[in-house]
């Protein structure tokens, strides 16, 4: 058995805490107020110092401001003529040289050939692994030629087309059914019969492309 | 108990500390580590108890000067901060006030309903504890026994002035007031100890002597039965023994323990009035208990206490015993201040104060 009459209330407890509560209190207010303070004291220094920076800025602005317009027109300008330098080197890269062509051809066609037409053809194609724009050529020759060989004479024309003169930008040289036959006519001043060999030559680039 | 704080007048608000101990309170915590204060008498006593598991013991004791109790008279009440060596600072306090305005009546009322309890108010214990009219006073009870149709009531009452006094003594930092308690109860407490481990159910009579007020309790199987305040305390006894020797008064205490003169006569005829009320007590329990009081202990302002057995054996047909509270515990080596020795049946107030915080949570 306890004999307890308690008379103390429940207002009148406390923490048993070694630190005084209500110094504790005093000095967090005092530390807190400080605080604030400082905060406040720092924000209008730094608010005043933003002023005096936006106003300096503004004033250079106001300096800088044609030139710097100026160099934004120049930029733009520049950007325009990049992208026609651009536009114009791949239409340049697309085109086939054919004077380089036609010097090379000149050189090249074996003594006895005699051309008699010759037809560059241009289309517009597309890469086959993507969407950028090609342009592709085709030669078409026709030509005779008499002798006893004329088949060597077009093999070596031929050749000279697969040479390295024309090989970096001709795919494939073929000729066409019917593209080598013989016809007998009369061209001498006699009257004789003469043989003559027809050809034609189908000569296709490699595309080029755009890019 | 407290009764309601509505009900009390002048009570203290709480303030912010208040509120913040309101929720850390749940009264769930269990405190181990308790020192039991008694003020308001000529010295203030001070122990100290802890608890290691089921075991409480004594970790020290003092005894301090003085705090001057406040009177009746209105004004401030800021005494100043107790401080307490650094032996005796544990986290909670129990404190015990003793004052010669405090009121403790062992009231029988109806048991049972709870319309009886709800008439346990301020009004009943103000009429019942002879409580003025008007005066502001902070009332506590405590249900002691139930009999029959009727339960035993301890119920205590002490000056508002006084408890805020008291409590303002431990204002901050550690300890912090946990319990406040009159000091006539508080030492039921330790006695009530002091029977249950040494003495049985043997029907006992236990007598405190304070300066001013002594209290009589009975207990009778443990249990308080009886319970008699008086105002008369060794000041008093003081006094008449002056004047029947003629001495100064501070001479007195030397006096009696010296063997120069015999005090034998002047001592019975100071504590006569005592023996009256033991008398009176033995009698209530013996006749309403059917018993024999078996022991006597007498503890507290002891002076002369050499003097006391033969008019008390001559009344009571029983040699008292002279009852050390500090033995109720294990006590640790050095524990008592040497200004303790000689003064160890003071402490009971303070000693029951802080047992009774320890096994309120055990």
């Amino acid at each position: 058995m306890t004999y307890h009459v308690d008379l103390l209330l429940d207002d009148e407890r406390r923490i048993a805490s070694p630190v005084n509560m209500r110094l504790v209190l005093r000095v967090g207010g005092v530390v807190v107020a400080g605080i604030s303070l400082l905060f406040i004291v720092t924000l209008f220094a730094k608010g005043r110092d933003a002023k005096f920076q936006s106003e300096a800025a503004q004033a250079q602005w106001a300096r800088l401001e044609p030139q710097f317009k100026y160099l934004m027109e120049l930029r733009t300008a520049r950007t325009e003529l990049r992208a026609s330098s651009l536009l114009m080197e791949s239409f340049r890269r697309t085109r086939l040289p054919l004077g380089d062509e036609l010097a090379a051809l000149q050189a090249g066609i074996p003594a006895d050939i005699q051309l008699q037409s010759l037809r560059i053809t241009q289309f517009a194609g597309k890469q086959k692994t993507s969407t950028i724009a090609t342009r592709s050529y085709e030669l078409h020759l026709t030509g005779k030629l008499t002798g006893d060989d004329p088949k060597e004479s077009v093999d070596s024309l031929i050749a000279c087309l697969s040479s390295p003169a024309f090989s970096n930008r001709v795919e494939a040289v073929s000729v066409p059914n019917n593209g080598f036959r013989k016809e007998t006519v009369r061209k001498t001043p006699a009257g004789e019969p003469r043989t003559v060999w027809f050809f034609e030559l189908n000569c296709r680039y490699r595309p080029r492309s755009f890019e | 108990m407290v009764l309601p704080a509505d009900l009390v007048k002048n009570t203290l608000g709480g303030g912010v500390t208040g509120a913040f101990a309101k929720l850390k309170f749940g009264r769930k915590a269990v405190r181990t580590d308790v020192v039991g204060l008694d003020v308001g008498d000529a010295t203030t006593r001070v122990v100290r108890l802890m608890r290691l598991g089921d075991t409480s013991t004594l970790v020290a004791a003092d005894l301090l000067p003085p705090v001057e109790l406040p009177s009746d008279e209105t004004g401030e009440v800021r005494p100043a901060p107790l401080l307490l060596p650094k032996a005796l600072r544990a986290r909670y306090a129990a404190v015990a006030v003793t004052s010669p305005q405090a009121c403790i009546r062992l009231l029988s009322v109806p048991a049972g309903t709870d319309n009886n309890r709800a008439n346990l108010n301020f009004g009943f214990f103000m009429e019942r504890m002879g409580l003025p009219e008007g005066s502001a006073h902070r009332i506590g009870y405590e249900i002691v026994s139930t009999e029959n149709r009727d339960q035993n009531v301890l119920a205590v009452s002490l000056p508002e002035r006084q408890t805020r006094w008291a409590v303002s003594l431990l204002p901050q930092g550690i300890p912090a007031p946990y319990s406040l308690q009159v000091s006539g109860a508080a030492e039921l407490n330790c006695f009530s100890r002091e029977l249950t481990a040494h003495h049985g159910d043997a029907p006992a009579i236990f007598m405190q002597i304070g300066s001013d007020v002594t209290h009589v309790a009975a207990f009778y199987k443990g249990r308080l039965a009886f319970y008699r305040q008086c105002q008369l305390g060794s000041h008093a006894i003081v006094r008449t023994i002056q004047e029947k020797l003629g001495i100064e008064e501070k001479l007195v205490p030397g006096a009696l323990e010296d063997d120069l003169i015999d005090a034998s006569a002047p001592i019975a005829a100071a504590i006569e009035p005592l023996l009256r009320q033991l008398v009176l007590v033995r009698e209530f329990v013996e006749r309403k208990r059917t018993c024999r009081i078996e022991k006597i202990l007498l503890s507290g302002s002891l002076l002369g206490t050499k003097y006391w057995n033969e008019p008390i054996v001559k009344v009571m047909g029983i040699v008292p015993a002279t009852w050390n509270p500090l033995d109720t515990l294990p006590c640790q080596p050095g524990a008592l201040a040497e200004r303790v020795k000689g003064n160890e049946s003071r402490f009971a107030s303070a000693m029951g104060a802080a047992l009774a915080v320890l096994e309120m949570e055990s």
